[in-house]
């Protein structure tokens, strides 16, 4: 009987039974990146001149470690601008949204390595990390709006996963492209849906 | 004999993320093994309560006929008579052999049949029950298959109806057919559902005839009795759900039995030469960037404890959103037609409950998905049915329901909304 490298004996020979790891392991795909020599920041991940002792992207010094990733969060807000932006856009039946007469701002911590903006939905199985389903409702988000990633600098890059009304940063005047990663900086507005903003906070550096 | 089982999926998962989606597709062989005739049987129910008067009961007599003259030669067969009770018409007891005498025998007894009675289908399906687990006894591999027409409301109360439901339950399948629009479809909806049928609608008692030829027809394929999906996933796994999306959408999840270690068999009925698509999604332990690909389900088609055909469906985690952003074609348009069918039907159940706006968003929705599978798969056959009960404005988008629609129209798509299209290439 093969033992699976978890240690589960297993009656299957490809899969191990129990876990389901590959007993034979085959290469993984995609194949491993070659070894690097490049020395890379430890704050912000960037490669490092040969001998340099300061990053030249973020001025950290690398023979102390790391500081410890500042927390980022997104703040989400109904914006009367925004909405009379939308409406300026005439965006999709904006004549039957009516902007909310209250909307606490909610405050969404920024973890793990990806956070799904969206709204929840039982029948489709979404439960978005960023649950924007309200009350009050925004009309316009869909239900897998958009993806936040984490990245190695500790930064995050917004998606657009094919939302059907599109997403904007800071009210530029074309939605970004689907599926294609926005890096965020702190400060910068998340314009979506009929009145909704998610504004990107570091309670570790100054909003610009 | 041997099935095909495809997976489509995306196996790549981004880092953290432990939610893996996979379309199954099961074929059967083009010439699945012949099942000798005499295992099969073929119990029609007829609705013989007071509100079928008229035109219907002699339109049902003349489809039961049609459903009579389609059964092979050696078939068991047996004819129910459905009012407060059910009363067997032919044979008298137990089942018939089809030939040419028990034929001419049981349509003479069917045109005898009167319209007199209430309506209490629970106890149809409990004889129907008792005629299929006799027949069963001798022959446990046959297919056991029901047709069960009716035009009311059934008159039962709930509990006494869902208790015999749930008491036949795998004993037969059965397709239900509603006549006229008096009869309720989520009551028809949920026979059909438990017992691995379909549900339509005949709004016309003149096409109940041709109807039923069509649905016997599909009977006598079936040559394979008592499938069942075997779902393996691993320790950590937990199964979100197993659902099947083609030819029409039925939660199975709830009807897991469990077949051994980590192992969980779903019935599937009986097959013939045909194909079903299945969504399998499963909730693993996020693993390592990098790592090979892991086992995440195994899918097996079996019959008792014979394997027919077996896919898995893997997992791998990496950090290029190019890879993990990738959405399968058939997760995509099956997961919108899911939440097509339930968009109609919440709309049309709000509808009836006179909550128009609740309606008109949810049917709103609803033409907006349509329009989607559609563009998708060039198949408009569920827009068309919406469009006789909802009107969009093209130019703003704006829902409206047809005040003029008929009630046939809103049956006839609520009937169908769980039928789905399936992905081509």
């Amino acid at each position: 009987m093969p033992t699976c490298p978890a240690g589960h004996g297993s009656a299957t020979t490809d899969y191990c039974d129990e876990c389901g790891v590959p007993l034979t392991p085959s290469p993984p795909s995609p194949p491993p990146s070659p070894p690097r020599t490049a020395r890379h920041c430890p704050a912000c991940g960037e490669v490092l001149e040969d001998g340099a002792r300061f990053c030249e992207v973020c001025g950290h010094d690398s023979t102390k470690p790391a500081p410890a990733p500042a927390p980022w969060s997104v703040v989400a807000t109904a914006d009367r601008a925004w909405f009379a932006e939308v409406c300026r856009r005439e965006g999709p039946d904006i004549a039957t949204v009516t902007f909310p007469q209250y909307c606490p701002p909610r405050t969404f911590r920024l973890v793990g390595a990806q956070m799904t903006i969206g709204r929840r939905s039982r029948s489709r199985g979404v439960e978005p990390e960023i649950d924007l389903s309200g009350p009050p409702l925004d009309p316009g988000v869909s239900t897998l709006h958009a993806v936040l990633l984490a990245n190695p600098g500790g930064d995050w890059d917004l998606v657009d996963v094919g939302s059907r009304n599109g997403t904007v940063v800071n009210g530029h005047a074309d939605p970004i492209a689907p599926n294609t990663p926005v890096r965020l900086a702190v400060g910068d507005r998340i314009m979506l849906g009929a009145w909704t903003v998610l504004t990107v906070q570091n309670a570790g550096a100054q909003s610009r | 004999m041997t099935f095909t089982v495809e997976v489509d999926q995306n196996s790549y998962l981004p880092a953290g993320v432990g939610r893996v989606d996979a379309i199954i597709t099961v074929r059967a062989p083009d010439t699945p093994v012949a099942a000798p005739p005499a295992d099969a049987l073929e119990i029609i129910i007829l609705d013989c309560s007071t509100s079928m008067s008229g035109d219907r009961i002699s339109a049902a007599r003349r489809a039961a006929a049609e459903a009579i003259a389609q059964v092979r030669d050696g078939v068991a067969f047996a004819v129910i008579a459905g009012t407060a009770t059910a009363e067997q018409v032919y044979p008298a007891t137990g089942t018939a052999t089809a030939s040419a005498r028990t034929r001419a025998e049981a349509t003479a007894e069917v045109q005898r049949l009167r319209a007199n009675g209430a309506t209490a289908i629970g106890t149809w399906l409990a004889l129907a029950g008792q005629i299929a687990d006799r027949h069963g006894v001798d022959r446990p591999g046959g297919v056991r298959h029901a047709i069960l027409l009716t035009d009311g409301q059934n008159g039962e109360r709930v509990a006494v109806f869902q208790s015999a439901l749930d008491a036949v339950v795998g004993r037969f399948t059965c397709d239900c057919r509603g006549v006229g629009t008096d009869w309720r479809v989520d009551e028809l909806r949920a026979i059909a559902s438990a017992l691995l049928g379909t549900v339509d609608i005949v709004a016309d008692p003149a096409e109940l005839a041709a109807d039923f030829r069509a649905i016997m027809a599909a009977a006598m394929g079936k040559t394979l009795a008592d499938l069942a999906l075997r779902l393996w996933t691993p320790r950590t796994a937990r199964v979100k759900f197993v659902k099947q999306v083609a030819p029409t959408i039925e939660d199975l999840t709830a009807r897991r039995t469990e077949s051994g270690n980590l192992r969980g068999d779903y019935p599937l009925g009986s097959w013939g030469a045909e194909s079903r698509d299945y969504h399998v999604c499963v909730e693993l332990v996020p693993g390592v960037v990098g790592e090979p690909a892991l086992a995440a389900a195994r899918v097996s088609v079996v019959r008792g404890d014979e394997v027919l055909g077996r896919g898995d469906v893997l997992a791998q985690w990496t950090d290029d959103p190019a890879l993990s952003t990738r959405i399968s074609r058939g997760v995509a348009l099956y997961t919108g037609q899911a939440e097509l069918a339930g968009a109609i039907q919440e709309g049309i159940a709000a509808q009836e409950r006179g909550d128009l706006r609740t309606a008109t968003a949810r049917l709103g929705r609803a033409v907006e998905l349509a329009q989607a599978v559609k563009e998708a798969t060039g198949n408009d056959a569920t827009a068309r049915l919406l469009a006789e009960v909802v009107d969009v404005d093209p130019a703003t988008g704006t829902a409206r329901l047809r005040a003029e629609a008929s009630k046939a129209a809103r049956m006839t798509l609520d009937s169908r909304s769980t039928v789905t299209v399936r992905v081509r290439g």
